[in-house]
């Protein structure tokens, strides 16, 4: 609670700079105005406007604008982050408006994953991140707020309260508004207490999402709307076997399309420069591309299973845990990779001139985006301005950025402002996909039927593996994330063993929504569930006495087994529960099947992610992540030939659909300890309680994903 | 030289009769609302409404959508489907939420009182971020608001308990 963010007035005014001074921008219909930030709120700023730190500034009338480092993707952080800085500050939520900070040191946070400060949305830890570092900041500006009054009145500040956005004295009242000029020139105090839970007044309610409004009239600018004056566009076509590059191409009827400008082989990848999008794209299509396919041929879907399988027993080091042939059950699971497939297409929008760099682009990694721009365009850092926009969807694919290093290089080359937009088809065959996994379990059972031994063999390549040197992958079991979820298990079984081996393929992979847990999450809850059977037991009371030491895992689900009810009649069920990023879900799932189709037909979750900062916002990312899973539990997967996506557009990649995804009830968990994750902890759950009920309605149990065709007779 | 009816305006656009209109909207004409995601019809981001039916732009040529009134997600302005989408908290990115709306608006103009399964017919737009449920509840809201406008419910209704 002590730690103090050393903010200055100074580096608002540096960090203000790349938005407000550098571009006045008309002319253009429909041009974004980009001459000040684009801000999300309903309050208007008049008068004088002064900031008072790094995050925040008032004007005359009262009016708080809050500046957030990170990035809204649909997970409402432009709404709970500026919710933990104006419940310090003391102000209306009305008076508050939000927009999106630079790229700068000053806006980075804590993290749990990372080492040191980072500028970076993702891992579930933006609450958890900026949670001490946004509070502080709104009582060290309510303390500056109130010393300025208490100047003014030449009374002991502890004589002053704050109420709504005004600092009071006996029958005295000044505005923040009012006060915030001679604010902004006091230093900054440190050591500023911060509320204890039982004094919120904004914290843990439910006010509407700022960026909500923009969403459904049209107005929301994502990185794909962004227009600059002079600007051309660009598509990129890269070489469809990964680990393969551009041999040569033909690009003779690829010009003649109207408004072509310029298409060129760009480190290998293929540019095509034109006057609109559409242009671009129709000559890109037209370039008779030969590809070399390198390191990509022969990798195929048998080829990449044949390697994780003979990986599996390569991960052994010791037997701590019973032999393969005293175990009393066995089964291997495997998933596929998967797409992200946000439904905005990857885009950047660069401007370069003789003295600064501007990028208009939705990132999870605004300050790695800078620190790259700089290091492509040849300039200093400090003279990089990122504005992040809207994301239209991230899950993890938004955090890497080749999108936006093509998009310097293009700008470079053709000297003008360049948006470069992918295809549907550029975005299925390029991503960082969540890697495919194998994972062989066996379990040995004790008279009464629990598990006294559980070995867990996993196989799959690393997402670290272009981050971080082979050698320090191989070096300790830590680097190794695959296993989050099947080490450090919940359940109470004496002898437990979580083998991993890393395998080396040419295939691109990264985190996606959940990461390890949208494969561990099914793999353990539905061996488990296996186990039960197997002892002839209730997968529900089966968890209940495996949870004895684990209060949190069994408190949610308990509530959601307890929310949940009867099976409805016709109806099947299935339970999973699964920690992830610091959040705790159980979920129960009751399907119909209709044939040899699955319906999921209500989905009962419970969540204890610790304090809650706006609950109805858990709600809905424990809903979309747990919908989420199913899509991809049901229809998720690439496959592979010569190292190339086969799938290249939603028709083969199908997603799940409104009339297959389940009404969905979310029930919280009380609770004071310190907030965790929720972006992503919705999702591994319902992959497996899915797996589970369609067991327990067929008979069969699925051990590979996507479940696909398999329920066909 | 194509002349299009646009929310109500007469536009003129100099582009190829291939076009689609997806991308006349939003490179000639500058409005963005309308979303570029498949490019083959698949997801329901592009859809404006054409003569009043839900089409999706991103595969309709320009040379046919010559003389009929075309709306996009500008043209509606305070609709009650657009209400309750704010009062539901339904957008997530948002990405996708021009086309759910519109496709929504298109619904309920040819099935007033839609049934549980119209809405499963009839809305067929992709939400990546999975916000299915709340988008029926956004419909259900809408229809309730225009039945019964002094009875609409003030506060959202969300799904499970608060704390």
């Amino acid at each position: 609670m002590s730690t103090m963010h050393n903010v200055t007035r100074r580096d608002f005014l540096v960090g203000t700079g790349g938005l407000v001074l550098g571009f006045t921008l008309s002319g253009l219909a429909g041009a974004v105005p980009f001459g000040e930030a684009i801000t999300y709120g309903e309050a208007t700023e008049e008068g004088a406007v002064n900031s008072i730190n790094a995050w925040l500034r008032i004007a005359s009338n009262g009016v708080v604008t809050i500046r957030m480092g990170a990035s809204e993707m649909g997970q409402g952080v432009f709404t709970s982050l500026p919710m933990l800085l104006a419940e310090e500050l003391d102000v209306a939520w009305d008076d508050v408006r939000v927009e999106a900070a630079p790229a700068g040191r000053e806006y980075r946070r804590e993290s749990v994953a990372f080492p040191g400060k980072v500028q970076l949305t993702g891992g579930s830890e933006s609450v958890r991140g900026y949670w001490t570092i946004l509070r502080t900041a709104g009582a060290t500006a309510r303390a500056m707020l109130i010393q300025a009054a208490a100047d003014r009145w030449g009374v002991n500040p502890l004589s002053c309260t704050t109420l709504a956005g005004s600092v009071r004295n006996g029958t005295r009242s000044l505005t923040y508004g009012a006060l915030a000029a001679e604010a902004g020139k006091l230093s900054t105090p440190s050591g500023v207490r911060l509320k204890d839970p039982s004094e919120w007044k904004l914290l843990g309610t439910s006010p509407p999402r700022v960026d909500v409004p923009s969403k459904v009239d049209g107005s929301g600018i994502f990185g794909i709307d962004v227009q600059v004056p002079g600007m051309v566009n660009a598509t990129v076509r890269a070489c469809p076997h990964y680990g393969g590059t551009l041999r040569s191409f033909d690009d003779t009827a690829a010009r003649k399309v109207p408004g072509v400008i310029d298409i060129f082989d760009m480190d290998g990848v293929l540019a095509v420069v034109a006057d609109t999008f559409w242009h671009a794209k129709k000559a890109a299509g037209l370039v008779d591309v030969q590809w070399d396919m390198g390191e990509g041929e022969g990798v195929d879907d048998a080829s990449i299973r044949q390697v994780l399988l003979t990986a599996l027993d390569e991960g052994k080091k010791r037997y701590g845990v019973g032999k393969p042939a005293d175990m009393d059950i066995e089964a291997l699971f495997e998933v596929p990779y998967l797409a992200h497939a946000p439904l905005e297409p990857l885009n950047a929008t660069v401007s370069i001139t003789e003295d600064r760099v501007d990028v208009w682009v939705g990132t999870q990694a605004q300050a790695r985006a800078k620190r790259r721009v700089a290091k492509l365009a040849g300039v200093p850092a400090s003279r990089v301005f990122v504005h992040t926009t809207l994301l239209g969807g991230g899950f993890g694919r938004r955090g890497f950025d080749p999108f936006i290093d093509y998009t310097v290089k293009i700008a470079r080359r053709v000297g003008k402002p360049v948006k470069c937009l992918w295809t549907r088809e550029e975005m299925f065959t390029h991503g960082f996909h969540r890697p495919a996994t194998m994972c062989r379990q066996r379990g040995k059972l004790g008279p009464d039927g629990m598990p006294t031994d559980w070995h867990v063999q996993m196989s799959a390549q690393s997402i670290l593996q272009t981050l971080i040197p082979p050698m320090f992958l191989e070096a300790s079991f830590a680097t190794a994330t695959a296993h989050e979820g099947m080490s450090h298990s919940p359940y109470a079984v004496a002898r437990q063993q979580v083998d991993y081996k890393r395998v080396v393929l040419p295939i691109p992979v990264g985190w996606w929504r959940s990461v390890h847990g949208s494969h561990n999450g099914f793999f353990r809850e539905c061996f488990l569930d296996e186990l039960a059977e197997k002892a002839g037991q209730d997968p529900i009371e089966y968890r209940r006495k495996l949870l004895v030491n684990s209060p949190r895992d069994l408190g949610v689900l308990n509530l959601a087994v307890e929310k949940a009810g009867p099976v409805p009649e016709g109806m099947h069920r299935g339970v999973a529960v699964f920690e992830s990023f610091g959040g705790y879900v159980a979920q129960v799932i009751d399907i119909e099947m209709d044939g040899d189709e699955v319906l999921p037909r209500r989905l009962v979750a419970a969540v204890d992610c610790g304090l809650v900062v706006h609950p109805d916002n858990v709600k809905a990312q424990i809903m979309g992540g747990a919908t989420m899973g199913l899509s991809s539990a049901l229809y998720g997967k690439l496959s592979l030939v010569d190292g190339a996506v086969q799938q290249t557009n939603f028709h083969q990649y199908p997603l799940l659909d409104i009339r297959q995804a389940p009404s969905v009830e979310v029930y919280i968990v009380p609770s004071t300890e310190p907030p965790g994750g929720v972006g992503e902890v919705g999702l591994p759950p319902a992959v497996a309680a899915l797996c589970n009920a369609i067991a327990a309605a067929t008979g069969k149990r699925i051990r590979t994903l996507p479940i696909g065709d398999q329920l066909k007779a | 030289m194509f002349e299009l009816s646009i929310n109500g305006e007469t536009v003129q656009v100099d582009v190829e009769g291939d076009t689609p209109l997806l991308w006349v909207i939003r490179e000639q004409l500058g409005m963005t609302g309308t979303k570029f995601a498949c490019g083959i019809g698949m997801c329901g981001a592009c859809t404006v409404h054409f003569g009043g039916v839900a089409v999706r732009s991103c595969v309709l040529p320009v040379a046919g959508a010559v003389g009929i009134p075309i709306t996009t997600i500008e043209g509606l302005v305070d609709h009650p489907v657009q209400r309750a989408w704010i009062e539901e908290q339904v957008p997530q990115c948002g990405y996708c939420q021009s086309g759910q709306v519109m496709a929504a608006v298109a619904m309920l103009a040819q099935k007033p009182n839609p049934s549980d399964a119209d809405i499963d017919m009839m809305m067929s737009n992709l939400c990546r971020c999975a916000t299915y449920d709340r988008i029926r509840a956004g419909i259900k809201r809408a229809v309730a608001a225009v039945a019964a406008p002094d009875q609409a419910v003030e506060e959202p209704a969300t799904t499970g308990d608060d704390q």
